[in-house]
């Protein structure tokens, strides 16, 4: 029994239906139709079925240093909570969680280039999600946000570091984590 | 649902989601008619246009202090104590899933928690910007404010709006009944994702 609804094949010739959509003028298989609608559900393999975003919105002091804040000998102290896709009502075993690191920042000599990671309450680096970027604005947050990546549930904390040590003092401000649940 | 046959002509009529308009004539008509109406049904249950297929909300503090307080009759972010806009960050289209990005369209709903301390009932104005600083139009929004002391939140219109790019919301009292000013902690905005 498959937990995808994606339609890998399909017998070719008369018995393959076909149909015009609204707005097309070509005629599609059914096939192909359903396959269509079941991406749009979030129902085939790696569709985004829902999002949703956790944050802290406490700022972190400025810092101009090119040295990450945690480690497992430094311990993030405040937390932005993952849960569970089961929590959420998805099956376990049937999708999985993504999560993207939006971190906001000023710095007080723009531009600035920075790296920012995730890290769980542990201290260790999450794989995928280091992210480059530039702090261009002193009194406007800039973005810099990461590619997307899995992550398990329990508590992470964004860090933030200088690419050139000394260049400018950056301040990390809202946190947030865009989180997607993916059909596996 | 009418038979066509191949070669297919103009079709002009703006997409509708997935909607089947016709088939091609076949030993299995009925087969097809049958899934395809039920695409159909299936469409008009979950694809059709302003159905919302995910909704989340995204908040920040409002101003870099605990309370923010505009000046007299002043837009907060106006004020020289005031220049720091925290963003509230819309992802890019691909970030948040879509693939079907035609028929597909973000809309936002800014909400500002704010307090009336001086218990004055006076008006508010709010307004929903992009980090350009460029209104985006149709969110000036008149209040008469009537929560008190105690904190009540002000919601904006739904717009639509361009991603990847961040927003925040200024505010304003006018002194209407008396000079006690509005007092701002937290904003947000609700994001959906919406069928054309």
């Amino acid at each position: 029994m498959t937990s995808s609804t994606a339609i890998v094949a399909s017998l070719k010739g008369a018995y393959e239906p076909k149909v015009r959509l609204e707005g097309e003028d070509k005629l599609r298989p059914l096939t192909e139709v359903v396959n269509m609608f079941a991406q749009n559900l979030g129902a085939t393999p790696g569709s985004v079925a829902t999002v949703f975003s956790v944050s802290n919105h406490i700022g972190d002091a400025a810092k101009n240093t090119d040295t990450f804040n945690f480690s497992g000998s430094a311990l993030p102290g405040r937390l932005v909570h993952v849960p569970s896709v089961v929590e959420l009502g998805y099956a376990a075993g049937e999708y999985k969680m993504q999560a993207i690191v939006v971190a906001h920042l000023r710095s007080d000599t723009p531009p600035t280039d920075v790296e920012v990671r995730l890290v769980d309450a542990s201290g260790v680096a999450v794989s995928g999600s280091l992210a480059a970027g530039s702090v261009k604005k002193v009194d406007t947050d800039d973005i810099v946000k990461s590619t997307p990546f899995d992550i398990q549930p329990g508590g992470y904390a964004v860090d933030m570091r200088l690419v050139v040590d000394g260049a400018a003092q950056v301040t990390l401000l809202n946190k947030a984590l865009l989180l997607r649940v993916v059909k596996i | 649902m009418s038979p066509i046959k191949e070669p297919v002509i103009s079709n002009p009529k703006p997409n509708q989601w997935l909607s089947i308009v016709a088939m091609l004539s076949g030993a299995y008509n009925q087969f097809a008619k049958q899934v395809s109406d039920w695409i159909n049904a299936a469409v008009s249950n979950y694809g059709a246009a302003g159905k919302v297929v995910t909704s989340y909300v995204v908040g920040n503090k409002f101003g870099t202090a605990s309370v923010s307080t505009p000046l007299a009759e002043g837009w907060f972010f106006d004020t020289a104590v005031a220049a720091n806009k925290n963003l509230l960050f819309i992802p890019s289209l691909a970030d948040l899933g879509i693939t079907d990005a035609n028929n597909l369209k973000v809309e936002v709903q800014g909400r500002l928690t704010v307090s009336d301390p001086g218990i004055t009932n006076d008006p508010l104005e709010l307004v929903l910007l992009d980090e350009s600083e460029v209104e985006v139009p149709g969110t000036l929004t008149n209040v008469v404010m009537s929560g008190g002391a105690s904190e009540f939140v002000v919601a904006l219109p739904w717009v639509e709006v361009p991603t990847n790019t961040g927003y925040y919301i200024d505010f304003r009292k006018l002194d209407v009944n008396a000079p006690t000013q509005a007092q701002a902690r937290y904003s947000s905005l609700i994001v959906r994702v919406v069928r054309r």
